[in-house]
C-alpha cells in the first residue's frame, strides 16, 4: 500500500509528541515512577483522543491508502486503548503517591471532577460504539449520540487536564494543547457541519428508479447540472442522503457502488430493502436528490495489479461492489480469471442473473458463476445448502493455491469463510473483504 | 488482507506508543 506509512509514522509522531515534549520541558522530577507512568499514560490518552477526530472525519489524505474498512475500525481499537490508558491513568497516580482520596475522595478540585464525569461518559461511548448492533441501537441514533457524547469527552478532558496537569505549567507543552484541540474541534466542524453544507449545494439527482427483485432496486444518479461525476474504482462505495421530501427520512447511509466507473455519466447503487431506512427505498422516485460524499473503499482489483486469478464470494446483496468490478472488467477488456460464487437464500432473490450469465461466455475477463441457494425450489438444478467447507474446498480446489479472494457477505459469513479458506491454505494475505456495515 | 493489516497497524502503534511512555516515565523519575 504505498504512502501507508507515511500516514502511519505521521499519527504515531502525533500521538508521542506530548511525551517528547514533555520530557525535553520537564527532564526530571521527584514523583515516583509509577506516579509519572500514570502522568505519561494521561499525556497518550489524552493525544488519543484528540487524534480519534482525524481518524472519524473521512478525510481523503487519511483514508485514501488504507480504504475507511480499514480506519474505521482502527478508530474504534484506538477508542478502547485510550479508554484502559485513562482508567489506569488515576489507579497508577493513586498508587504512585497521591493516594486513594483521588480515587474516592469527595473533597476534591473540581477539575478532578471533570475528570470523573469523562471517564464514565467514556467507556459508555466505547462500550455502546463496540456493541451497537447487539444492544439494537440504530446506526443514525447511535451516530447522533456519538458525535455529541465525543467533543464533549474531548473538552472535559482538556480542561481537566490544563488545571490539573502539573507539567502544562510550560509554553511550549500548552501550545501543543490547544494546538491538538484547536485541530480536533476543525476537523470535527468540518466533519459535521462545513462539508455537509458544502455537499448539500450540489446534489445529484435520482435519474432511474428499477426493481431488481423483490426486495432490491437500483438507483442511478446522475451529476448536478455543468459538473461531472467523481471518479471512484470498481468496487468503491458512496455515502448518500436522499432529500425526497414526502415524510420520508433523511439519513445519511453508505451503499456500495454497482455500476463501474467506465460510465462516465452516472453511476448507480443497488440496494435491499433490510432496515428501517432502506424499506423505504423503492418509493424513492426519478427526480428526488441525494447528497453524495464519495468515493471511498479500497474493495477493487485495481487494487491487486498483478492478481490475474480471482475468486468472488458474494452473499446476496453482497454482489453489489464484485459487479462493479466485473463490469468495469467487462467493459476494459481485462484480462482476468474469475470464479464467482454466488449465495442467495433462493431463485428469485438472485439480483443481475441474466447480466452475469451474459458475461459468463466472454473471454475477458473468463468469468465462471457458481449460484447456490439455501432455500432452492425443487426444481433448482444447482449447487443448494450453505457455503461451508466442503463446498469452498470443492468448488475452489483449482484456486486454493494461488487465487486472490474477495468477499462480501454478512460479517458473520466473512468470519466463517476466512477461517475456513486459512484452514484449506489460502494465507489471509490473499483475501480481501468488505463488511456489509462499517 | 484487511485483517492483516490492521492488527499490525494496531500492534505497532500500541506497542510503540506503550514503550515511549515507558521510557518516558523512566527518564523523568531516575
Amino acid at each position: 500500500m504505498p504512502s501507508a506509512p507515511s500516514r502511519i509514522l505521521a499519527y504515531l509522531a502525533l500521538l508521542l509528541l506530548p511525551l517528547v515534549v514533555m520530557v525535553v520541558t520537564h527532564p526530571f522530577n521527584p514523583d515516583t515512577f509509577i506516579y509519572n507512568l500514570g502522568r505519561c499514560f494521561g499525556l497518550l490518552g489524552f493525544a488519543i483522543l484528540m487524534g480519534q477526530v482525524i481518524l472519524a472525519a473521512r478525510l481523503r489524505w487519511v483514508e485514501k491508502p488504507f480504504g475507511l474498512n480499514i480506519t474505521f475500525p482502527f478508530h474504534r481499537r484506538m477508542g478502547v486503548f485510550a479508554a484502559l490508558l485513562l482508567i489506569m491513568h488515576p489507579l497508577l497516580l493513586a498508587l504512585g503517591g497521591a493516594g486513594w482520596p483521588l480515587l474516592i475522595g469527595l473533597r476534591i478540585d473540581w477539575f478532578i471532577w471533570l475528570a470523573k464525569v469523562a471517564l464514565p461518559l467514556l467507556l459508555i461511548n466505547v462500550f455502546v460504539s463496540i456493541r451497537r448492533a447487539s444492544l439494537g441501537i440504530k446506526f443514525e441514533k447511535w451516530r447522533q449520540c456519538h458525535g455529541l457524547l465525543g467533543p464533549t469527552i474531548i473538552l472535559l478532558v482538556f480542561l481537566h487536564s490544563w488545571n490539573a496537569g502539573a507539567d502544562l505549567t510550560a509554553v511550549s507543552l500548552q501550545v501543543l494543547w490547544v494546538g491538538l484541540l484547536a485541530l480536533a474541534v476543525l476537523l470535527f466542524g468540518y466533519h459535521r457541519l462545513i462539508r455537509p453544507w458544502w455537499l448539500s449545494r450540489y446534489p445529484y439527482r435520482v435519474v432511474e428508479v428499477r426493481q431488481e427483485s423483490p426486495a432490491v432496486w437500483t438507483l442511478k444518479f446522475s451529476p448536478p447540472p455543468g459538473k461531472k461525476r467523481f471518479d471512484f474504482m470498481p468496487g468503491q462505495f458512496q455515502f448518500v442522503t436522499l432529500l425526497r421530501g414526502r415524510d420520508l427520512p433523511v439519513e445519511e447511509h453508505h451503499f456500495t457502488i454497482s455500476s463501474s466507473p467506465t460510465d462516465s455519466d452516472f453511476h448507480t447503487s443497488t440496494i435491499k430493502a433490510s432496515g428501517d431506512f432502506t424499506a423505504t427505498i423503492g418509493q424513492t422516485r426519478v427526480g428526488d436528490l441525494a447528497v453524495v460524499h464519495a468515493p471511498f473503499g479500497r474493495f477493487s482489483y485495481l487494487v491487486h495489479p498483478n492478481a490475474r486469478e480471482l475468486v468472488f464470494i458474494a452473499g446476496g446483496i453482497g454482489i453489489t461492489p464484485l459487479m462493479s468490478n466485473l463490469r468495469h472488467m467487462w467493459d476494459t477488456g481485462a484480462d482476468r480469471r474469475v470464479l464467482l460464487l454466488y449465495s442467495n437464500k433462493s431463485e428469485a432473490d438472485i439480483v443481475f442473473k441474466e447480466e452475469l450469465d451474459g458475461m459468463a461466455g466472454g473471454e475477458k475477463p473468463q468469468l465462471q458463476v457458481v449460484h447456490i441457494l439455501t432455500r432452492p425450489n425443487s426444481a433448482w438444478p444447482g449447487e443448494t445448502g450453505r457455503l461451508d467447507r466442503e463446498k469452498l474446498a470443492r468448488l475452489c480446489s483449482a484456486h486454493l493455491a494461488h487465487s486472490t479472494f474477495f468477499l462480501c457477505c454478512p460479517p458473520p459469513m466473512t468470519q466463517s469463510l476466512v477461517t475456513i479458506l486459512n484452514d484449506l491454505g489460502v494465507p489471509t494475505s490473499r483475501i480481501s473483504y468488505e463488511y456489509f456495515s462499517l | 488482507m484487511e485483517f492483516l493489516y490492521l492488527d499490525r497497524v494496531t500492534g505497532l502503534v500500541i506497542f510503540y506508543s506503550l514503550i515511549t511512555a515507558l521510557a518516558a516515565a523512566l527518564l523523568r523519575t531516575y
